[in-house]
């Protein structure tokens, strides 16, 4: 029974894998796109490092700074979950109404097609583009402090970013059955997750206090978290209580999204017929 | 010319109704665009915190160059939203065939068509981050130093524009350069950063290649180290100049060999 549940939402992620490796163009996409984002941002980090009294700006040398900068923008696309848009699309052109005739639960649907995007995308472009980012960081630039466990819990790390995004995503996505703003309300999630996870400030270049809220708060595992493991940042007990609010917060988040989505779909109900 | 004049105020209120039927989103995108360039201020600030400055940079300075560098952003963003569509569909879709058969500009026509109300909001968040910094910059304000960055506001414009209309129109080719487009766009995001200490190929291409830096980020330069800021204005002139002409030009070499892709 139980297996029969499990076997029909993996054909989802079976048809996520096939649908990334359609794809495939992504990482030419990538190079031209985030590679020109994270050489000038690079620059940037040069140009204040030359200016800094202190080698270290936030814990972090100008070689781990890099890295960091390449390795938020890798994650931001390697996580970046098409939940948002599939709701939007279903809902402007209906086929919301189809959706829920069928016998799967539609948020456990595009989860799965998410989990399915992101196994593509892991070897078509998450390998390629980080092996090479790692050793341009380390050979070209001296890097070091990485060592194979952190690659190791690195993998976990990236996993919960994943199932936090797509959930922010599908809370976000709620909303657009209530407005005609895809775009606005994409842009705003990409904006405030990016800026409240640290992938475009390091978190501790943020105040104190700010930084002491964020900790409880579900961004910091969606970019932060897995470069700081990835660079051998956090030690031991820091990674665990890291992943332990990684997961309480996808349950918690899970459960909200379930009982919303439960009454935006009554109200889709009564307008839609 | 006249003509186009006369209809153009018709667009606007065109844009502006179809924009109202659905109030609360359209406050609702006025918002997010606020709200995007409070948090990029932010993202300034927290950077620039990490050190005490960088050379003549601080966070009053570049909170003004900032501020700066949204005026010209935002009013190419109010006039000119449709050509990134040009860009990333309309030609492979065939949709400029409507404009072709009308007699009137076909590029006035379709730029016209939007008028982006949303970026409103982004010239209000430039022009006030721009008049709270100001005085706070070091600058010893006179009339012409004023005047000079008014102007340069003013002819930024035309290079944004330029630019925009310049690689959207390499579509006419490509069919979709959208992607290579939002590239080169997205260097103006970093003329709101020290261009100068960013190291000399940076500087190079931001100056000379794809002017974002020589026409935002070096008139507020000037001011903050006291050099002739009517300098700035004459280059962002020769600047407008050559990238409105060049721009054009591709457009109607474009526009000739448009072929549609059928209805």
């Amino acid at each position: 029974m139980i297996l029969n549940r499990i076997k029909k939402y993996l054909i989802f992620v079976k048809s996520g894998v096939q649908t990334s490796i359609a794809y495939r163009a992504l990482v030419f996409f990538f190079i031209i796109g985030g590679l020109v984002e994270i050489v000038l941002m690079g620059l940037l980090w040069w140009a204040i490092y030359n200016f800094s009294p202190e080698p270290e700006i936030g814990g972090l040398k100008f070689p781990q700074m890099l890295m960091y900068v390449i390795l938020s923008s890798a994650i931001a696309e390697w996580t970046y979950s098409e939940t948002f848009n599939s709701i939007a699309h279903d809902i402007r052109d209906g086929m919301i109404g189809m959706r829920l005739m069928k016998p799967v639960n539609y948020r456990a649907q595009l989860c799965f097609t998410t989990i399915g995007n992101f196994l593509g995308k892991t070897v078509l472009f998450a390998l390629p583009v980080l092996t090479a980012g790692t050793l341009v960081a380390v050979f070209g630039f001296g890097l070091d402090g990485i060592e194979w466990y952190n690659l190791l819990l690195f993998l976990p790390a990236v996993f919960f970013a994943l199932l936090l995004e797509d959930t922010i995503a599908f809370l976000f996505g709620q909303l657009t059955f209530k407005t005609q703003m895809p775009f606005g309300l994409n842009m705003l999630k990409g904006i405030l997750v990016g800026f409240l996870s640290g992938a475009f400030v390091p978190l501790a270049l943020f105040p104190e206090w700010a930084q002491t809220v964020l900790a409880y708060t579900p961004f910091p595992s969606i970019t932060s978290t897995p470069v700081l493991i990835f660079l051998g940042r956090l030690s031991g007990i820091e990674i665990l209580k890291a992943f332990g609010i990684a997961v309480g917060w996808i349950v918690i988040l899970n459960i909200i999204a379930q009982l919303w989505y439960k009454a935006t779909v009554r109200h889709v109900v009564v307008f839609g017929g | 010319m006249l003509k186009e004049l006369k209809l153009y105020p018709k667009y606007v209120s065109m844009s502006l109704r179809s924009s109202l039927s659905y109030k609360a989103d359209f406050i609702l995108q006025i918002i997010c665009f606020v709200f995007n360039e409070a948090i990029s201020l932010c993202t300034v600030y927290f950077i620039v915190g990490a050190v005490p400055s960088i050379g003549i940079w601080t966070f009053n300075t570049l909170a003004m160059l900032f501020g700066f560098t949204l005026i010209p952003k935002a009013i190419d963003h109010i006039f000119t939203d449709e050509l990134w569509l040009l860009a990333y569909r309309a030609i492979r879709n065939g949709e400029l065939d409507a404009y072709l058969t009308r007699p009137i500009n076909p590029l006035f026509q379709y730029v016209a068509k939007t008028f982006k109300w949303d970026g409103l909001g982004e010239l209000v968040v430039g022009i006030v981050v721009l008049c709270v910094f100001a005085p706070q910059a070091g600058i010893s304000w006179t009339f012409s130093g004023a005047a000079g960055l008014i102007m340069c506001a003013f002819l930024g414009v035309f290079s944004f524009t330029g630019i925009k209309l310049l690689f959207a129109s390499l579509a006419f080719w490509f069919k979709n350069i959208g992607i290579f487009l939002n590239m080169v766009y997205g260097l103006s995001n970093y003329a709101k950063y020290p261009v100068r200490q960013m190291g000399k190929a940076f500087f190079s291409i931001m100056f000379y290649v794809i002017p974002f830096g020589l026409v935002l980020y070096y008139p507020v330069e000037c001011l903050i180290t006291g050099n002739n800021i009517w300098f700035a204005v004459l280059y962002s002139a020769i600047a407008a100049i050559i990238l409105s002409a060049l721009s054009l030009t591709v457009w109607h070499l474009g526009i000739r060999r448009y072929e549609s892709s059928g209805n």
